[in-house]
């Protein structure tokens, strides 16, 4: 083939959008399986919901995700959602149990949501390996414990700097569906329990 | 008659051709595709810089494969069907006046590389100019000569030299 370069210069005249659309099909097609690749595992990472007025959930990931870095933690999301807003229920019901290990919710919410059966009763053992100070204040639903006492309205927390709460009391609570909390849930996973650590920190005072 | 184009020989030799580049684009393509697999699953959790060099690896094999494989693959389908088309087509008999050669090799409708051959012919007593295709670049033949020229597509196949 003697003229190959006018070949190439024919094909491109007339087909120059294929030059162009090619590597950029290829570019998103490698993009794509990299982040299929590369995402976190359930294990991996530690999404919350908050039911607050606001959050800065930049901050809050930033720390959680160097305090946690060591532990193989590669993602930490937060969904907030202010209880005020008309479409907190759906937003809590889709997002919040279906993707959340951690829950940030105020008295008035757990009270009309009824948590048997979404959240993790607490057992005397999760208590005594996660829960360290014996004075906690909890959410009783049917003598179940669902959720422990994170910030009362009347305190100051060190989440503060975070996180805009309502003038309510605030209950920290998880999921029963949660991947992350040991063989506490629904899965026998005894060595991820990256949400409970979570928990426990979110609990402390932010050391 | 002297042959210039031999169809079932170079038909053979293109299907040849075409059966290689087959092969090669496939062979290709598998070990990009296993080499890209391979980055991926070996690529460490900071994989930003490697993503990047293999987009551009990407970028580079296509413009390679359109370049070095698909120009010359579509090349070799043109002459296949020119091949092919000929056991279907209608074959001209022409007597034609040599009247120069150029040996410039130019790419003619069907896509093939062709040199011209200047000729004319007589068709009721009017004087025509035609340019035929010749495939050989080193096609020679003195001008003046009468010849009656064997053509299918307008393309020279072989030739008898007329007194």
């Amino acid at each position: 083939m003697k003229l190959r370069r006018q070949r190439f210069e024919n094909a491109l005249a007339y087909n120059w959008p294929l030059f162009l659309v090619l590597p950029v099909i290829a570019g998103v097609a490698i993009s794509y399986l990299f982040g299929i690749y590369h995402r976190p595992l359930p294990y991996e990472q530690i999404n919350i919901f908050a039911a607050v007025q606001d959050v800065d959930s930049d901050s809050l990931c930033d720390n959680l995700q160097v305090r946690f870095s060591s532990q193989n933690l590669k993602e930490v999301t937060i969904t907030s959602a202010n209880p005020n807003d008309a479409i907190f229920p759906q937003k809590l019901s889709v997002v919040g149990y279906n993707r959340a290990d951690l829950f940030i919710l105020p008295f008035s919410v757990l009270n009309d949501l009824g948590p048997n059966g979404v959240m993790l009763p607490f057992s005397e053992e999760l208590k005594d390996a996660y829960i360290n100070d014996d004075d906690s204040t909890y959410y009783v639903d049917e003598s179940l414990t669902f959720g422990v006492l994170l910030k009362s309205a009347s305190n100051v927390s060190w989440l503060d700097e975070y996180i805009d709460f309502l003038s309510e009391d605030y209950y920290l609570c998880l999921n029963v569906k949660s991947k992350n909390i040991a063989d506490f849930g629904m899965y026998d996973n005894a060595e991820y329990d990256l949400a409970l650590q979570a928990f426990s920190y979110l609990l402390g005072d932010g050391q | 008659m002297e042959v210039v184009l031999e169809i079932e020989k170079e038909q053979t030799k293109f299907v040849k051709r075409k059966k290689r580049y087959s092969f090669i684009l496939i062979l290709s393509l598998v070990l990009f595709l296993l080499g890209a697999a391979l980055m991926v699953v070996l690529s460490p959790d900071e994989y930003f810089t490697l993503q990047w060099i293999l987009i551009i690896l990407a970028t580079l094999y296509i413009w390679g494969l359109i370049y070095f494989i698909s120009v010359p693959y579509k090349m070799v389908k043109q002459y296949d069907a020119f091949y092919r088309s000929y056991s279907r087509g209608i074959i001209e008999h022409e007597k034609l006046t040599i009247t120069d050669f150029d040996s410039t090799i130019k790419i003619n409708k069907s896509g093939l590389e062709v040199c011209t051959l200047k000729t004319t012919c007589i068709d009721k007593n009017i004087v025509f100019e035609r340019e035929v295709y010749v495939t050989d670049e080193k096609f020679s033949l003195p001008k003046g000569m009468i010849i009656k020229a064997r053509l299918f597509r307008n393309v020279l196949l072989g030739y008898e030299v007329s007194k």
